[in-house]
Formats: structure tokens, sequence, C-alpha cells
């Protein structure tokens, strides 16, 4: 329902002030990377159709641990005194 | 520069006939209770916007803390007597909504939107927030926690420390004139402070319902009777402040930042509200001194000198009271020079007409944003807010674009000299005191401050 409600505020929304942005957007690129424009109309029920079972395999299959990176950001000077 | 505008001008197509409008068929009317409701149909894509704002917000409580009527909002849609915080989140989350609360010195609001088939249960969320909001102990404590972090982030920042000194300069003992509580005030936050503001702002009196989106408005109505219908409450009492001084004389306001990396620049002085007849005059003078990124002070300072990447400038409205400032953030050697550069804009305006082309694109420019500003639902519920807060005329949309079409050289000239106020102006520069103070004092009589707003010698 969420993906859904965000999908049509995004169809709709601007991109710095240029209204249907979204769509002219997603028009544009289902014509140049699929040659097909209306999936626009259709591209929703893909998403709507996903279940939990997809979820788990999508997750399972890309979001391992050994491909996981984890980025700290600390102060200089606290390195400095953990150096210390 | 001048060269590579023209060949790009060449290859441009003349502009069209500014197409008209279809104005949303729109309904202004009261519920049983009082409460004030606007509905304009939108029909775009299925969903809904709306705010429920309250004519109160930080300037009416100024006088126990600054951003007592943020906390309240922040604070108000962490539990009601139903739901806890996490219930909030997920029933949104299965309807498809967003909801906020928010605080500006003049108003409270619960903003939200979602799919119109679940309007009402939106609307009941809504209406549980604005009747029964519960300010749990722990989501308080939570929310202070982070607000007095937030207070002590502002205070390394430029921007807010030049408009919290200009601020204070234009409006002196006036609400208007704190834009931020102190860290002992926010630490000071009681629960109680809260359900105070709370049962005094959160009536149907002093609210407004505005929605804009897909549905028929007198269904649409009938369901906010249905949900907001028996809620009572009284207009909190009005507080009056005298008006604030208007500074004579240009003076300078020096916040010394030790070892800042460049110099943030920031002036102003007293202008209108919304409400005056002059706005659309003086929006348009704005967005061509400096209002919109073609503009003189752009073109001047960022484009041809390159003596700042983002100078701005703005009329800025209150319910009361309003200014117009002008902001640059520069390196320290160019500070003198940039505000050479300001005023002398500020003057060129006020002593020569404006060339008629140069009137034109700033006319095609500020009535093209309008209008863009309006094909979605949430642009048209945000200018519909403007007009109800500020009490505009009921055709304020309807005829902005004639009236700013219909401005001369002669109208922006007489406004320039009206409200760009040269001589007056207050000028505020945070930054490096060692690298900055004799090119600030060249400007005027000079006070300094620290960052925590203490007098320096």
């Amino acid at each position: 329902m969420k993906w859904q409600s965000d999908y049509y505020t995004l169809l709709e929304g601007g991109h710095g002030g240029v209204p249907r942005f979204g769509l002219m957007h997603l028009l544009a690129c289902f014509t140049l990377f699929d040659g097909e424009p209306q999936l626009v109309n259709t591209v929703l029920d893909g998403f709507l159709a996903v279940k939990k079972e997809g979820i788990y395999a999508v997750a399972g299959k890309y979001l391992r641990t050994e491909n996981r990176a984890i980025v700290f950001r600390k102060p200089a000077n606290a390195i400095a005194k953990e150096a210390a | 520069m001048a060269t590579r505008v023209a060949e790009i001008g060449k290859g441009v197509p003349a502009l069209s006939e500014e197409r008209q409008v279809t104005w949303p068929n729109r309904t202004r009317t009261r519920l049983s209770n009082g409460l004030e409701v606007v509905l304009a149909e939108s029909r775009a894509v299925p969903k809904f916007h709306g705010e429920l704002l309250f004519r109160s917000g930080n300037a009416a409580v100024a006088d126990r803390a600054p951003g007592l009527a943020e906390i309240t909002a922040d604070v108000v849609r962490t539990g009601t007597a139903k739901r806890v915080s996490r219930q909030i989140e997920e029933d949104l989350r299965r309807i498809g909504a967003d909801l906020s609360s928010s605080a500006g010195a003049d108003m409270s609001a619960i903003s939200f939107a979602g799919l119109s088939e679940f309007a009402e249960p939106l609307l009941e969320l809504v209406n549980e927030l604005a009747r029964e909001a519960a300010f749990p102990e722990a989501e308080f404590v939570r929310e202070r926690r982070q607000m007095l972090e937030e207070v002590k982030l502002e205070r390394t920042q430029p921007g807010f420390l030049a408009s919290e000194r200009l601020r204070k300069v234009l409006f002196g003992a006036h609400p208007y004139a704190q834009v931020a509580p102190s860290e002992e005030q926010v630490a000071g936050f009681r629960r109680d402070d809260l359900t105070a503001v709370y049962r005094e702002f959160y009536t149907p009196e002093n609210a407004l319902l505005i929605l804009v989106g897909d549905f028929e408005s007198a269904a649409m109505l009938k369901a906010a009777e249905k949900v907001f219908g028996r809620w009572t409450g009284k207009k909190p009492q009005a507080k009056g402040a005298p008006a604030p001084a208007n500074p004579r004389g240009r003076r300078v306001y020096l916040v010394h930042v030790p070892g800042a990396v460049q110099t943030q620049i920031l002036t102003g002085c007293h202008a209108i509200t919304r409400k005056h007849p002059d706005w659309v005059k003086l929006g348009l003078t704005n967005s061509l001194y400096g209002g919109a990124f073609n503009s003189r002070l752009v073109m001047n300072i960022r484009e041809d000198k390159g003596y700042t990447y983002s100078p701005r400038s703005s009329v800025n409205a209150l319910r009361q009271h309003g200014y117009f400032s002008i902001s640059a953030a520069v390196r320290h050697e160019v500070v003198a020079a940039s505000l050479t550069e300001i005023f002398y804009e500020l003057d060129k305006l006020r002593a020569l007409p404006v060339p008629e082309a140069e009137l034109a694109d700033a006319q095609n420019y500020l009535s093209g944003v309008f209008s863009m500003g309006l094909a979605t639902q949430e642009g048209l519920l945000g200018q519909l807010v403007t007009v109800e807060l500020n009490e505009l005329p009921q055709d304020y949309l309807e005829t902005y674009r004639e009236k700013v079409r219909a401005l001369t050289p002669n109208d922006l000239i007489a406004t320039a000299r009206k409200y760009f106020d040269s001589a007056n102006m207050q000028i505020v520069v945070v930054g490096d005191r060692a690298q900055i103070e004799p090119q600030a004092a060249l400007f005027g009589e000079l006070e300094v401050y620290d960052a925590q707003g203490k007098r320096l010698q």
C-alpha cells in the first residue's frame, strides 16, 4: 500500500519544481531501456505482486554478510587519541 | 560570458502564450463546531494531501520559551490515548500514508497525505492527534534530547548565527526577535509545558482544515463532519505585542567565530506582510534584484566576480511584520567588496528604471514558477495554506499572474525606493574577527558578539 501511494506521488511529483517530472522520467527510462513506454501503466502491478518469499530469496542472494562494507566516520582527534 | 548567452539564445524558440489555468473546484465552509474547512479537487493521482493548521506558533509562547510550540508539535505525533508511537507508524504504512507535525513562528500544523480510498482512517488519526495526544514521557524525553543536540549544532552554523542576530536587531523586544531557545531553556522544558501549549493551541476555533486531492467535495465534507464534528474548544487569548522599532542608519553586527573559513553576510531591513497591497510588487522587484538565479545580484557577485557561490535576497513575511534580507557566504578578503556590490545593485534599482526586456523576463519567470507550483496536489495545498493563514483575498491565486504582468518599470523603481531601504540596512557578518573587522567597520558603527550572543569589546 505504501509503495502504491509513493508510486503515485513519484508520477505526479516534481524535480526542481517541474511537475509530472516523475512521469516524464519513467516514460523516458522505459522507452530507452525497454522500448516500451506503456510499462509506466503496469510496472506497479509487478511490485504489488511481490510475495514475502520473493523478498527473502532476494535478500538471501544479495544482502550477504561477506558483501557488507561498514564505514565509520570519526573526528580526526578521536583517531589520534586511539592511536596514542 | 555574454557571448555564450547569445549563442544559446539563438536556439531557443519563442515563448508561447501563457495558458489558461483551469481552477479546481473549491469549497470553503465551516463544520457544525466552527472548524473552518477548505476543500479543493485535484484528480491527477488517486491521493489527497491535507493540513490541519492552528493559528498559533512559537511567537505566541516566546514569553515562556522560544521553540515551545515546535517541541509540542514534535511530541504530538508520538502517541495518543488509543495508539502508541509504533502503532501510529504501522497504521500509516498499512493505508499508504505519510504524516508529520511541525510549528513555525505563527502556526502549528499536522500535515498528511495518503490514498483517497483510505481518507477516513487517515482523518481519524489526525483527529486523534489533535484531540487526544498522550505526550508519553519517554517520547518527550527523547525529543527534548534531540532538540538539545539541534540547538548545540545550530550554534556552529554561520547561517543560523547570522539570522539569529538579524532577527534580534530588526525585532528587538517583539517575539519575532527570538528564533531559537537556548540550551538551558530546552533542558528546562517539562512535559507539563507542552501539554499546556497543546490545550491552548489545538482547538477547533483556532484551527483550519485544508484538503486537496482526488475526492468529491460533498462526500469529503461529510467525512470531515463525522470525524471532527464533535471536537470542541475555544480560541486562545490573543496576545498583542508592541510594534518593533524600525532601526535607523546602517549599523554592523559582527558575530565572531574564531577560525571561520569564510564569512556569512546577512543584511536586512523592515518590509511588509503577505497581506500588504505592495506584496506582488515587492516580490517581482526582489526577484529581479536577487531572488532568482538570473537576477542582478547573482550575475554580479557570483557569475561576474566569483565572490560567492549562492547569494540570495528574499522577502520574509511573518504574520504581523515582514523583512527584506540579502545573504551571501563570501571569502574573507572580499567582505567589503561584496557589500559594496550588494548596495550598488540596491541603489541602482532605486535610481534607474529597469529595461523592458529584463522586466519581461522577470515577469515570465515569476508567473511561470507560480503556475508550476500549482500543478501538484502538494503545491496547490501550499498555496491555499498561504492564502488562508495570511487572510489574503479569495481571488489571490486567480489574479496573481495578471498582477505580476501588469507591473511597469515605474512600479519597480517606486517599490525599490520604498522598501530597499539602503541607508538603513542592518548588516550582520559572521566570521573570524581578525580577518574581517576592518572591512566590516567601513559600512557603519560596529558591534561585536560571540556565537553565544555575548557582546565583546
